[in-house]
């Protein structure tokens, strides 16, 4: 599926890169809508580790999500500094702005037409199917988290808690 | 006026129904078959006081309405910042500009009320049918006719009141030769009923039939394998049976062979108006489904309260008092949770562990609020009442929408989000979570 993807994507194409536990990912930047400092939040009460939580961006309500978690990644120290990315998604078929913490914020990345390779069966820990590509920039790779997968709620919203323990698909 | 004469007349003498019907029955079925025509509410309302009226497309009052929910919120905001000043000439104005926002929205609510004989309208004839095809003589009463429910909430109950009248005739009432054997008259009568109480709707749905027959009901339960043969319900559990996916009441409790229409439909959508279902029935003398329902969804009177550092609302309109939680009730292990409150044993939940939360480690005395869910009481357990307020719900996203409990959220004046609680579904997850441990 990564291969398909990668090669409809041949065209140009603008990232945001941010930082999680001091690996490189990126997102489109056209689902970016703003980059923010953490602002308060309210826990939602049985509502599972992924979207823990719902904050006022501007006078609306965005519910929290903790790509870490889907990652399977230990949970972000309390008093690191963290960076709130804002994004326009459509979540289970509904257009949903979101916010999802990262440690750090980087830059805006132009990857040129085929940055973006397949992910190597083998060289990377997270579950699969949760990343696009990876790119090569700057010495350094760039793993590209695949939206349509990572965002949805309905892994862990059907039964709680559980239901993430692996990369399912 | 119109509306309401039609159905004084059949309401006040049965008998001329029967000539009454068709010539009233054509005129009131195309406003009520088409009620998401706001226009049929500025109609009611300019007949009502003689006036001119106007057809609005119902999206603009929902834009409305919108709108009106964010100058609440900011309003809110206003009053917040104004009381951290402490400025005198600021105050004055916020309050003018509370005072003003209130009665912009209850204006601006009046304008969605649609009066509920709009809806009632449309049994005459359904009555008609069905005392036809099933060989009753059954009279329609309508009572409360003039009272008033939001668009939203006029839209969704058509349906489920079709439901209820089917049931009561098909099932609540008994063929003639059994009513005057049971020295009732030949012809059985089915009431609707609506009347406003405080923030809710009543609407009900009577008929002089022979009445649920609880031994019955628990018997084709325990024969679904809903219930336990030895569980002990009281009689309004036993009534809150017929209303389980695909509980047959044709089969149970009459034995009329017709097409039973599942009550779970009638539940549903009361279930997504964050309205509750009362039933009263006595064996032998009638039955009585009662739905409240609020009379508007956008905008509600909320008990702010404290949750272990989260802030909450409960809806004004369930809550029925404030008590203090007795320390003693407080150390105790959780073997029982019931409340003495003036004679009456009222069992309680404490929110902080239905919600997961860490239970907060202040010396407080908590507070139990009191709500009334199904026409039974019941305590939840929180830190703090932090006051009444007027509150806009907003939905929740599609990541929170299926957590039960929740009925939305909402901003409050220092900008922080407050989870809106749906008491009806925290007492009956807690009821089912019960069941299943039993």
């Amino acid at each position: 599926m990564s291969e398909a993807v990668a090669e409809a994507r041949a065209a140009e194409r603008l990232v945001l890169a941010f930082s999680l536990e001091g690996e490189r990912f990126a997102l489109d930047v056209s689902n970016v809508s703003e980059v923010l400092d953490p602002l308060p939040a309210t826990a939602v009460p049985n509502a599972g580790a992924f979207a823990p939580a719902v904050l006022n961006v501007r006078g609306a309500v965005v519910p929290l999500v903790d790509i870490r978690q889907r990652l399977g990644m230990a949970p972000a120290a309390s008093d690191a500094p963290q960076r709130l990315l804002v994004l326009d998604l459509t979540v289970a078929g509904e257009p949903t702005r979101v916010a999802m913490m990262a440690d750090d914020v980087e830059s805006i990345v132009e990857l040129p037409a085929g940055a973006v390779e397949p992910v190597p069966a083998l060289g990377i820990r997270w579950p699969a199917a949760f990343i696009e590509g990876v790119a090569r920039h700057r010495d350094d790779i760039l793993i590209l988290l695949d939206q349509e997968t990572v965002f949805p709620p309905a892994a862990q919203a059907v039964d709680g808690e559980r239901g993430l323990g692996g990369p399912h698909q | 006026a119109t509306a309401t004469a039609e159905e004084a007349a059949p309401a006040s003498d049965p008998a001329a129904a029967a000539a009454d019907t068709s010539p009233a029955a054509k005129p009131a079925a195309p406003p009520a078959a088409a009620p998401a025509e706001a226009g049929a509410g500025g109609e009611a309302a300019g007949q009502a006081q003689g006036g001119a009226s106007v057809r609005v497309q119902a999206h603009r009052l929902d834009d409305l309405m919108d709108q009106l929910g964010e100058l609440v919120i900011a309003q809110a905001r206003l009053r917040r910042v104004a009381g951290d000043l402490g400025d005198i000439s600021l105050d004055t104005a916020a309050e003018e500009i509370e005072r003003l926002v209130t009665s912009l929205r209850d204006t601006t609510l009046s304008i969605r009320m649609l009066p509920i004989s709009l809806a009632f309208g449309r049994f005459r004839r359904l009555l008609r049918d069905l005392s036809r095809d099933l060989g009753k003589d059954v009279a329609l009463r309508t009572l409360g006719g003039e009272t008033e429910v939001d668009k939203n909430v006029f839209d969704s109950l058509g349906e489920p009141l079709i439901h209820m009248v089917r049931n009561a005739v098909d099932h609540g009432i008994e063929p003639a030769a059994d009513r005057i054997a049971a020295g009732k008259t030949a012809q059985a009568t089915v009431t609707l009923a609506a009347r406003q109480a405080g923030g809710e709707v009543l609407i009900s749905v009577s008929d002089d039939g022979r009445g649920l027959d609880p031994a019955a009901i628990r018997a084709r339960a325990v024969e679904r394998g809903m219930i336990d043969a030895e569980a002990a319900l009281d009689e309004s559990e036993i009534h809150q049976l017929i209303f389980a996916p695909g509980f047959s009441t044709a089969v149970t409790v009459t034995s009329v062979s017709g097409r039973g229409v599942g009550m779970d439909a009638v539940r549903r959508m009361v279930d997504e108006l964050r309205g509750t279902i009362e039933v009263r029935s006595e064996l032998g003398q009638g039955t009585e489904v009662t739905l409240r329902l609020p009379l508007t969804l956008a905008i509600i009177e909320g008990l702010l309260v404290r949750v272990a550092g989260s802030c909450c609302v409960l809806p004004l309109s369930s809550v029925e008092e404030c008590v203090e939680l007795p320390a003693s009730e407080d150390e105790r292990g959780a073997g029982r949770a019931l409340l003495r409150i003036r004679d009456e044993l009222v069992p309680y939940l404490e929110l902080d562990e239905v919600f997961g939360f860490g239970r907060e480690a202040t010396a407080n005395r908590r507070r139990v609020v009191i709500v009334r869910v199904e026409g039974r009481r019941t305590g939840l357990v929180i830190d703090e009442v932090l006051g009444q307020h007027q509150t806009v719900i907003k939905p929740l996203s599609p990541y929170h929408r299926k957590i039960e409990g929740l009925a939305g959220c909402t901003i409050l004046g220092d900008g922080a989000v407050a989870l809106i609680l749906d008491p009806a579904a925290i007492v009956k997850a807690a009821q089912q979570a019960r069941r299943l441990v039993a």
